[in-house]
């Protein structure tokens, strides 16, 4: 059992999907499944996204107001349109805070010396 | 069919988010699967793994978690929490679902081995639970489920001939009955006969009596078995012809192949060896032994007479199988002989009075049927021990899951989903079961032994009982089975905590959860008092068995048989001198108080029995009574008592009697027997008048359980005693098996060529009576002992573990002055209340159930109060000594310690 003397509870933290799905959309809009090929070529296929863990990430977000349908419809996809999602401002700020977040992580880590020279971690 | 899948999956989303993106998730899996087709990686069982596997994951966190909220929060708290790591592998997409699956499997290892005692007794737990399943489904998988080791022999058909109006159920063919089946059954492209006689196997040192088997020449063919060396049957094979099975070539002649070709004497006449049968063969047929050592085709006499096309039931000696022929199936075979036996009840009126029907049954099913029953109530019995085990795994489960709520919440509060919690307590159950099938794996093969020793003899296919793949695929199904009883609620236990509240308290002590482990604690009593009840039911049949009365002194007996050749010896006369020069033989031994002859001997299996008229009985009624052939010595011997009269006397006229009491009494009711008449056929034909001499008190002969028939006892002397098992009873002045070498001695000396048979103390074959109860009883007692064990260590650890959790609770009530007899009766109350219930739980279960061993149960109903109370009684006593133990620990608490610890 980890010793937690000194933990502050936080709350809920960004999944590494939800982030990785607003990234995506900040380059512009993408239906579902294109979101999911982004992602997938971005990391060099070492996220790979289910369309469960996907489509529950945008689901959370729509309902947080950080992602919304697109006006218009995407691309055509067997004669019917396909529903789309962009980024909204709400959504841009979550992102960054997440990003900067994860940057002061990082930069403790090397202060600290905590940091592979390459590869993983694991 | 893929997309049908993902529609099912999809159902498990909440309805909300279903409406919105359930199509769009079908396009997404489309696409994706048109995907991985254009890069050439097939889509097949790996693609549907990943994608169902990622729908199913997040739809039961969804369901997991209905008051979720549906978006996110703010995440201006974690801005600040930036020293906090997000836990390895938060979410659930995140990678591959097998590697997700191997990091699991190694973090469930590593909590494991983190608390090595709860693995230990978890293991020990589960491997008792699964090794005696195990052990049990070897021996139903060996006996009832795999096929007989015969060529495709799920085609081969025991046509049983049953004469119902004598209820005989397994009644044997004559040749002509066989020849009409041969023809006349279409649907069974070839049919075999068979029968089991016993001969003297003589040229060898010493002699030997051995099993035969007379065969019609096809049925090698028939049970689609070649000989290993040499050949099988052929057609026109002469009378003389023999085949040897694998296992006396092996002793008798050395495993010398030169045996092919040479010649072995059975009874004095020499017969042809033409070939070995495979090692391991054995004739499975309902009412043969499968002890049959040597095959030969029916001798001279009986083909010359033409008693292949006799048809009376003088001439029934056959069992009869057959193979179905292509294209045909039961019910035609089945159809074909109702036909062909109105047509023998028509031909022949014997047929006709014994209500001879015939039918076509699986041979497998048939070989197995008297079993079946005893089999599969051990394998219930054994279940509800598996079931109580996997109850204490799961309250141990439950309780470790409580002490890791700290644990838990913080990995939740890291930002593990819920999902992740439950997966990975699943896995560690998951491991746990594995590792408890392999423990149980191990047990079982060591039980198999044990069960090997304890089973009754006459159990059939005992030889196939192993540990075979289907057995271990058994244990791994069981084991999966287990991880889902006591793995999954734990899990959900565990995921339903509020983090907040785990990491506040480091302890959570919610009533709910308290009332599971006691609701499973009154479960586990429930079902371990139900096994305690049957095992007392039958403990009592048992001793009720050992109290009753034989009619004769069963220890210091030898019995043994010896048959002689008609061939050497004539009858009456020579064969006659023989047997009472033995018996003097023997009598003078040292050791030996008396010797008598008897046919049949008691429990050795036999019986033979005509009809008897005397007084009133039998005039109008066809009455049956006992036949029994005795020398004058043979009562002395065993021990009968002669209450009227005497026995037999050398210059007594042939047509002289002894009777059983219970034959005298129903005749001669009030009044002395002697010198009354008895009507009886022994010589078949009519009916001859005897002078009853004496009476014997009733003897035991069958079945203990059955009360004695009445019984007519013929002098022995001028019987046709060759080519005959005469059975010989010793009284002894010591162990009886120490005779058995002088005995031995003393006939060889009389004539080398004849076998001693079958030496044995008469108290095994009474022991061979209550085989089966005592096989029934011994495991039934075991399963109940480890059932009622792990349901009162289940009790104690739930008590220790309430008492842990309420140490705040007593502590205040004893600093505010409750006296240490009040804190007692707290904890023994709860205990006893949990027992109570499952005591009255199991009591009633126990009547609705323990009906199913009634046929194993002697002396004593199903619902035997005596039994129901002293169970419970005792029960009652070892959860109260449960209870009171930990009661004792919290009465011996100090206030103080207590409270300053929280």
């Amino acid at each position: 059992m980890p010793s937690s003397s000194s933990t502050r509870t936080p709350r809920s933290l960004l999944t590494p999907a939800a982030l990785h799905i607003l990234m995506s959309l900040a380059e512009g809009e993408r239906h579902g499944y294109g979101i999911k090929r982004e992602v997938e070529e971005r990391t060099d296929g070492s996220l790979s996204l289910g369309p469960g863990t996907l489509y529950e990430a945008i689901h959370r977000m729509l309902g947080s107001g950080w992602i919304e349908e697109a006006e218009g419809t995407g691309a055509p996809s067997r004669g019917r349109p396909r529903r789309s999602y962009r980024i909204t401002d709400e959504g841009r700020r979550q992102m960054e805070a997440e990003l900067s977040r994860l940057r002061d992580i990082v930069r403790y880590a090397q202060r600290r010396d905590l940091m592979p020279e390459t590869g993983r971690t694991r | 069919m893929g997309k049908a899948i993902t529609g099912l999956l999809l159902r498990l989303y909440p309805r909300a988010f279903r409406e919105v993106h359930a199509d769009e998730i079908q396009e997404f899996v489309e696409d994706e699967h048109a995907r991985w087709a254009e890069l050439g990686k097939r889509p097949g069982p790996r693609f549907w793994l990943r994608t169902w596997w990622d729908l199913a994951a997040v739809g039961v966190r969804l369901r997991l978690r209905p008051a979720a909220p549906a978006s996110y929060p703010r995440l201006a708290e974690a801005r600040a929490a930036t020293t906090v790591l997000v836990g390895r592998g938060s979410g659930f997409g995140g990678r591959e679902p097998l590697k997700a699956l191997t990091r699991d499997a190694k973090q469930a290892f590593r909590a494991l081995r983190r608390s090595p005692v709860l693995t230990l007794t978890v293991v020990a737990t589960l491997g008792l639970g699964i090794g005696l399943n195990t052990a049990i489904f070897s021996v139903v998988h060996g006996v009832l489920l795999k096929p007989l080791d015969y060529d495709d022999s799920h085609e081969l058909v025991y046509v049983q001939a049953s004469l119902s109006n004598d209820q005989i159920e397994h009644a044997s063919h004559s040749g002509g009955d066989f020849r009409d089946i041969q023809d006349w059954v279409p649907a069974l492209k070839d049919v075999a006969a068979v029968g089991r006689i016993r001969q003297n196997l003589t040229g060898l040192e010493p002699p030997r009596r051995v099993a035969v088997g007379w065969a019609s020449s096809n049925l090698f063919r028939v049970l689609g078995v070649e000989a290993a060396i040499g050949r099988g049957f052929e057609p026109h094979d002469p009378p003389g012809t023999a085949v040897l099975g694998h296992a006396l070539w092996a002793t008798a002649f050395g495993s010398d192949p030169a045996v092919i070709g040479g010649s072995v004497l059975l009874d004095g006449h020499p017969y042809t060896v033409v070939g070995v049968l495979p090692e391991g063969f054995r004739l499975h047929l309902p009412g043969l032994t499968d002890d049959i050592e040597a095959w030969k085709v029916p001798d001279d006499w009986w083909q010359n007479g033409d008693a292949w096309g006799a048809q009376g039931p003088e001439f029934a000696l056959f069992r009869v199988i057959g193979r179905l022929a292509p294209g045909a199936n039961m019910t035609e075979a089945q159809t074909q002989l109702e036909a062909l036996a109105g047509d023998l009840r028509r031909r022949f009126p014997e047929h006709d009075r014994a209500g001879l029907t015939l039918a076509a049954t699986r041979l497998l099913d048939n070989v197995v049927q008297d079993v079946r029953p005893t089999l599969l109530m051990l394998l219930g019995a054994v279940a509800l021990v598996l079931l109580i085990a996997c109850a204490n795994v799961m309250n141990l489960l439950l309780a470790r899951t409580r002490t890791r709520s700290r644990e838990i919440a913080l990995r939740m509060a890291l930002g593990s989903g819920r999902s992740r919690v439950v997966r990975l307590l699943l896995a560690e159950s998951l491991a746990l079961a594995l590792l408890g099938g392999a423990a149980g794996v191990a047990l079982a093969y060591g039980g198999i032994e044990v069960l090997d020793a304890l089973a009754p003899a006459g159990l059939p296919r005992s030889d196939d009982v192993t540990l075979a793949p289907g057995v271990l695929g058994f244990a791994l199904a069981v084991s999966l089975l287990c991880t889902i009883l006591f793995g999954l609620t734990p899990a959900v236990v565990a995921a339903r905590a509020t983090p907040g509240r785990g990491l506040r308290d480091g302890r959570t002590s919610t009533p709910g959860r308290l009332r599971l482990g006691g609701a499973l604690v009154v479960v586990q009593i429930a079902t371990s008092l139900v096994l305690l009840t049957g095992a007392g039911l039958l403990a009592a049949s048992l001793i009720q068995l050992h109290q009753v009365e034989p009619g004769f002194e069963t220890d210091d007996l030898l019995t043994f048989s010896v048959s002689l050749p008609g061939t050497q010896y004539g009858w009456p006369d020579e064969a006659d001198r023989f047997f009472r020069e033995l018996e003097d033989r023997v009598e003078g031994l040292p050791g030996v108080r008396s010797a008598g002859v008897v046919w049949p001997m008691p429990f050795a299996g036999r019986s033979w029995s005509g009809l008897f008229t005397a007084g009133d009985v039998g005039e109008e009624a066809r009455s049956y009574a006992d036949y029994r052939l005795a020398t004058p010595t043979y009562f002395e011997t065993v021990g009968a008592r002669i209450l009227d009269g005497r026995t037999f006397l050398p210059d007594d006229r042939r047509e002289v009697v002894l009777v059983s009491r219970a034959l005298a009494e129903r005749a001669w009711p009030g009044r002395s027997a002697l010198g009354e008449v008895v009507g009886a056929n022994p010589w078949g034909g009519g009916m001859v008048e005897f002078e009853v001499i004496g009476v014997v008190n009733d003897v035991q002969y069958v079945d203990l359980r059955e009360p004695a028939e009445p019984a007519v006892y013929f002098d022995s002397r001028g019987w046709a005693w060759t080519d005959w098992e005469v059975n010989f009873a010793v009284r002894t002045a010591g162990d009886p098996t120490t005779l058995i070498g002088p005995v031995r001695a003393e006939l060889l000396a009389m004539d080398a060529n004849v076998p001693l048979d079958d030496p044995r103390p008469m108290a095994d074959l009474v022991a061979d009576q209550l085989a089966t109860n005592r096989f029934a009883l011994t495991l039934i007692g075991m399963f109940a002992a480890v059932a009622g064990l792990l349901a009162i260590v289940g009790l104690y650890g739930v008590l220790s573990y309430t008492v842990g959790q309420r140490l705040r609770e007593i502590g205040i009530r004893m600093a505010l002055g409750s006296e240490r007899a009040g804190i007692l009766r707290l904890v023994l109350g709860r205990g006893m209340r949990l027992t109570v219930t499952g005591v009255a739980l199991g009591v009633v279960a126990a009547l609705l159930m323990t009906r199913l061993l009634t046929s194993y149960l002697f002396g004593v109903s199903s619902t035997d109060p005596l039994t129901f109370t002293v169970v419970a009684a005792v029960f009652l006593s070892a959860a109260a000594l449960a209870s009171y133990l930990p009661a004792r620990k919290a009465t011996g608490l100090d206030p103080v310690t207590v409270l300053r610890a929280e």
